[in-house]
C-alpha cells in the first residue's frame, strides 16, 4: 500500500494547481470564504470521482499494461517531471504527465496503444479550443440575455454570486470525473484497489492539495478578474467545467489549466481584447511538448533501472519494507 | 453565505453624502445672494458652508471605512470611493468660491446680477439633475444616459452664461485687475457644475463596467 504516496503527492500538485482555475475567482474576489471553497471542492470533486471517474480510469488502463512497481514509478515520475516544470514556472498538466510517463514505462517491454494515445493527443489540442468556443457562445448568450438591460451593482453581485458557486461547484464535479484518474488511475488498472477506493483517496488527496497549497495560486489566478471582468470570469469557469465534463464522458483525462486559458482566450476575442498574451501562449507550448516527454523519459529510465539492476532491486525492497514498517507503526 | 447588507449600508450613505454636499451647495447659494444683496449676514452663511462640508467629509470617511471593511466585490471599490471623492469635491470647489469671497470681495456690478443669478438657478438645476442620475444609478434605471444627458444640457448652459459674464466684464471699462478678479470669481463658481458634469462621466463608466 506504500505505492500509493506517490498518488497521494500526484493529487496534492493537481489539487494545489488546479482549485484555483475552479475557485480562485470567487476567493479572491472574496465572494466565497477560502474554507467554504475548500470544502465545496471537496465534496464535488469526490463525487465527481465517484459517479463518474471509471470511464478515465478505463482509458488510462487501455493506454499500455503496467505492473504494480511500474505503476509506483510511473506516477512518481509523472510527479516529479510535475513538479520540476512547476518550479521553472512552465504550466504543466498532470493529465498529460501520467499519460506520457504510462508510454515511457510501456515501451521499456513492450509496444503502448498507439491508438489510443493518437485520440488523446487530438483531445488534448481540442481542450483549449473547446474551451474558447464553449467560452465565446456563453459569452454571446449572457450578453445578449443578462446585460440587455441594466441592473444595479447589488443585483449583479447577487447574480455573480449564485453563478460562482454554481459553476464552481460543477467544475469541482467535472474536475473529479475527469482528474482523479491522474492520481490513482495506474493502481486501479493494477488491481492494487477498487475504483472506489482510487476515488475516495483521489478526491481526497485533491482537496488535501487544495486545502494547504492553492492559496497563492488563486491570488495569481484571481488576477484574471481585472482583465475580463467577473462576469467574464464566471463565464470562464463555467466554460472550462462543460470542457472537463465533455473529456470525462468522453474518458479522456485533460488539463484543467488550458481549459481555462481557451475560455479566457475565447472571452478576450468577443471583447476585442488580447486575454492570454503571447508569452502565455509560448510557456503553454512548452509545457506542452515537455510534460509528457519528461514524465515518459523518467518513468522509461525509471523502470529499466528497476528491472535491470540487481543493487536498485535490493535497495529498492529495503527502503519499501522500512517505509511499509514506518506506515503500520503510524 | 453572501450578503449584500453593507452595500446597501454604503449606497444609503452615498445618498447622504449628496445630501450633505447639496446643503453645502444651498448654503453657499444663500451666501452669494446675500453677498450680492450686500447683506452682511453672508459672513455667518460662509460658516455653515464651512459646517456643511465637514458634515460632508464625515459621511465621504464612513464611506471609506465600510469600503474597507468588504462592501462590494474588491474590482468595484476604488470606483466607488473614486465617485464619492468626486461628489466630495463639488462641496469642496463650493466652500473654495465662498472663502475666495470672504477674503477677496470681488464688487459685482448691477449689469452682471442678472446673470449670476442665472447662473445660480442653473447650477441649482443641474445638482438636481445630478440627484436624479444618481439615484437611477442605484437603482440599476434604464434611463440612466437619459439623465446624464440632461446634466451636460445644463452644464452647456451654464458655460454659455459664463461666457457671456466673461465677455461683458472685459467689455466694460474697469481696470484690469478688477476685471481679472471677476473673471476668477465666476470661473470658480463653474468649478461646481464642471466637477458634476465629471461625476457623471465617472458614473457612466463604473456603470459600464458593472454591466458587462
Amino acid at each position: 500500500m506504500w505505492r500509493l504516496t506517490s498518488s497521494v503527492f500526484m493529487g496534492w500538485s493537481l489539487g494545489a494547481n488546479d482549485a484555483a482555475n475552479i475557485f480562485g475567482i470567487g476567493v479572491t474576489s472574496r465572494i466565497l470564504k477560502f474554507r467554504t471553497a475548500t470544502f465545496l471542492l471537496a465534496l464535488f470533486v469526490l463525487l465527481g470521482a465517484w459517479f463518474e471517474g471509471s470511464r478515465c480510469f478505463e482509458t488510462l488502463g487501455r493506454l499500455g499494461d503496467i505492473g504494480l512497481n511500474q505503476a509506483f514509478i510511473v506516477t512518481f515520475a509523472a510527479a516529479v517531471a510535475m513538479t520540476i516544470l512547476t518550479v521553472l514556472k512552465i504550466p504543466a498538466s498532470t493529465s498529460q504527465a501520467i499519460v506520457g510517463a504510462i508510454i515511457g514505462a510501456t515501451l521499456v517491454a513492450s509496444q503502448p496503444n498507439w491508438i489510443q494515445l493518437v485520440t488523446m493527443v487530438i483531445c488534448w489540442i481540442l481542450t483549449p479550443v473547446g474551451g474558447a468556443l464553449i467560452a465565446w457562445l456563453m459569452y454571446m448568450i449572457f450578453d445578449a440575455i443578462v446585460s440587455r438591460r441594466r441592473r444595479s451593482t447589488r443585483v449583479m453581485q447577487r447574480f455573480l454570486y449564485v453563478t460562482m458557486v454554481v459553476s464552481g461547484c460543477f467544475g469541482a464535479y467535472a474536475l473529479g470525473a475527469n482528474n482523479v484518474a491522474n492520481t490513482t488511475g495506474v493502481y486501479v488498472n493494477t488491481g492494487l484497489i477498487t475504483p472506489e477506493t482510487g476515488a475516495l483517496l483521489g478526491a481526497l488527496s485533491i482537496a488535501l492539495g487544495a486545502a494547504t497549497f492553492s492559496r497563492k495560486v488563486m491570488d495569481t489566478v484571481g488576477n484574471r478578474i481585472t482583465l475580463i471582468g467577473p462576469q467574464g470570469a464566471v463565464i470562464a469557469t463555467l466554460a472550462h467545467s462543460i470542457t472537463l465534463y465533455i473529456y470525462a464522458h468522453i474518458g479522456v483525462p485533460v488539463s484543467s489549466s488550458q481549459a481555462i486559458v481557451g475560455a479566457v482566450a475565447g472571452i478576450g476575442m468577443v471583447r476585442g481584447i488580447r486575454a492570454v498574451n503571447r508569452k502565455v501562449m509560448r510557456q503553454i507550448a512548452v509545457g506542452w511538448m515537455f510534460t509528457p516527454v519528461l514524465a515518459g523519459v523518467f518513468a522509461w529510465l525509471g523502470v529499466i533501472v528497476l528491472e535491470n539492476t540487481d543493487l536498485f532491486r535490493v535497495c529498492f525492497h529495503a527502503s519499501a519494507k522500512v517505509f511499509s514498517s514506518f506506515l503500520s507503526f503510524w | 453565505m453572501f450578503s449584500d447588507k453593507k452595500a446597501m449600508e454604503v449606497e444609503q450613505l452615498m445618498i447622504q453624502h449628496l445630501v450633505d454636499v447639496g446643503q453645502t451647495l444651498m448654503e453657499a447659494h444663500n451666501m452669494v445672494k446675500d453677498y450680492l444683496a450686500a447683506d452682511k449676514v453672508f459672513k455667518q452663511e460662509s460658516y455653515q458652508v464651512h459646517k456643511m462640508e465637514q458634515k460632508a467629509d464625515v459621511t465621504r470617511r464612513e464611506i471609506g471605512l465600510r469600503l474597507y471593511e468588504g462592501a462590494f466585490l474588491p474590482i468595484y471599490r476604488t470606483d466607488y470611493y473614486d465617485i464619492v471623492d468626486r461628489t466630495d469635491r463639488i462641496a469642496n470647489a463650493a466652500e473654495l468660491f465662498c472663502d475666495f469671497l470672504v477674503l477677496t470681495r470681488p464688487v459685482f456690478h448691477d449689469t452682471l446680477l442678472e446673470s449670476i443669478t442665472a447662473l445660480l438657478e442653473k447650477n441649482k438645476e443641474t445638482y438636481d439633475s445630478l440627484n436624479v442620475f444618481f439615484k437611477a444609478f442605484i437603482d440599476g434605471d434604464d434611463k440612466l444616459l437619459e439623465y446624464k444627458q440632461r446634466v451636460e444640457l445644463l452644464e452647456k448652459e451654464i458655460d454659455a452664461i459664463q461666457f457671456s459674464i466673461v465677455r461683458t466684464i472685459f467689455k466694460s471699462d474697469l481696470p484690469k485687475a478688477d476685471k481679472f478678479h471677476l473673471k476668477w470669481a465666476i470661473d470658480k463658481f463653474c468649478r461646481m457644475s464642471d466637477l458634476m458634469e465629471d461625476l457623471t462621466d465617472r458614473i457612466e463608466v463604473l456603470a459600464a463596467k458593472i454591466k458587462m
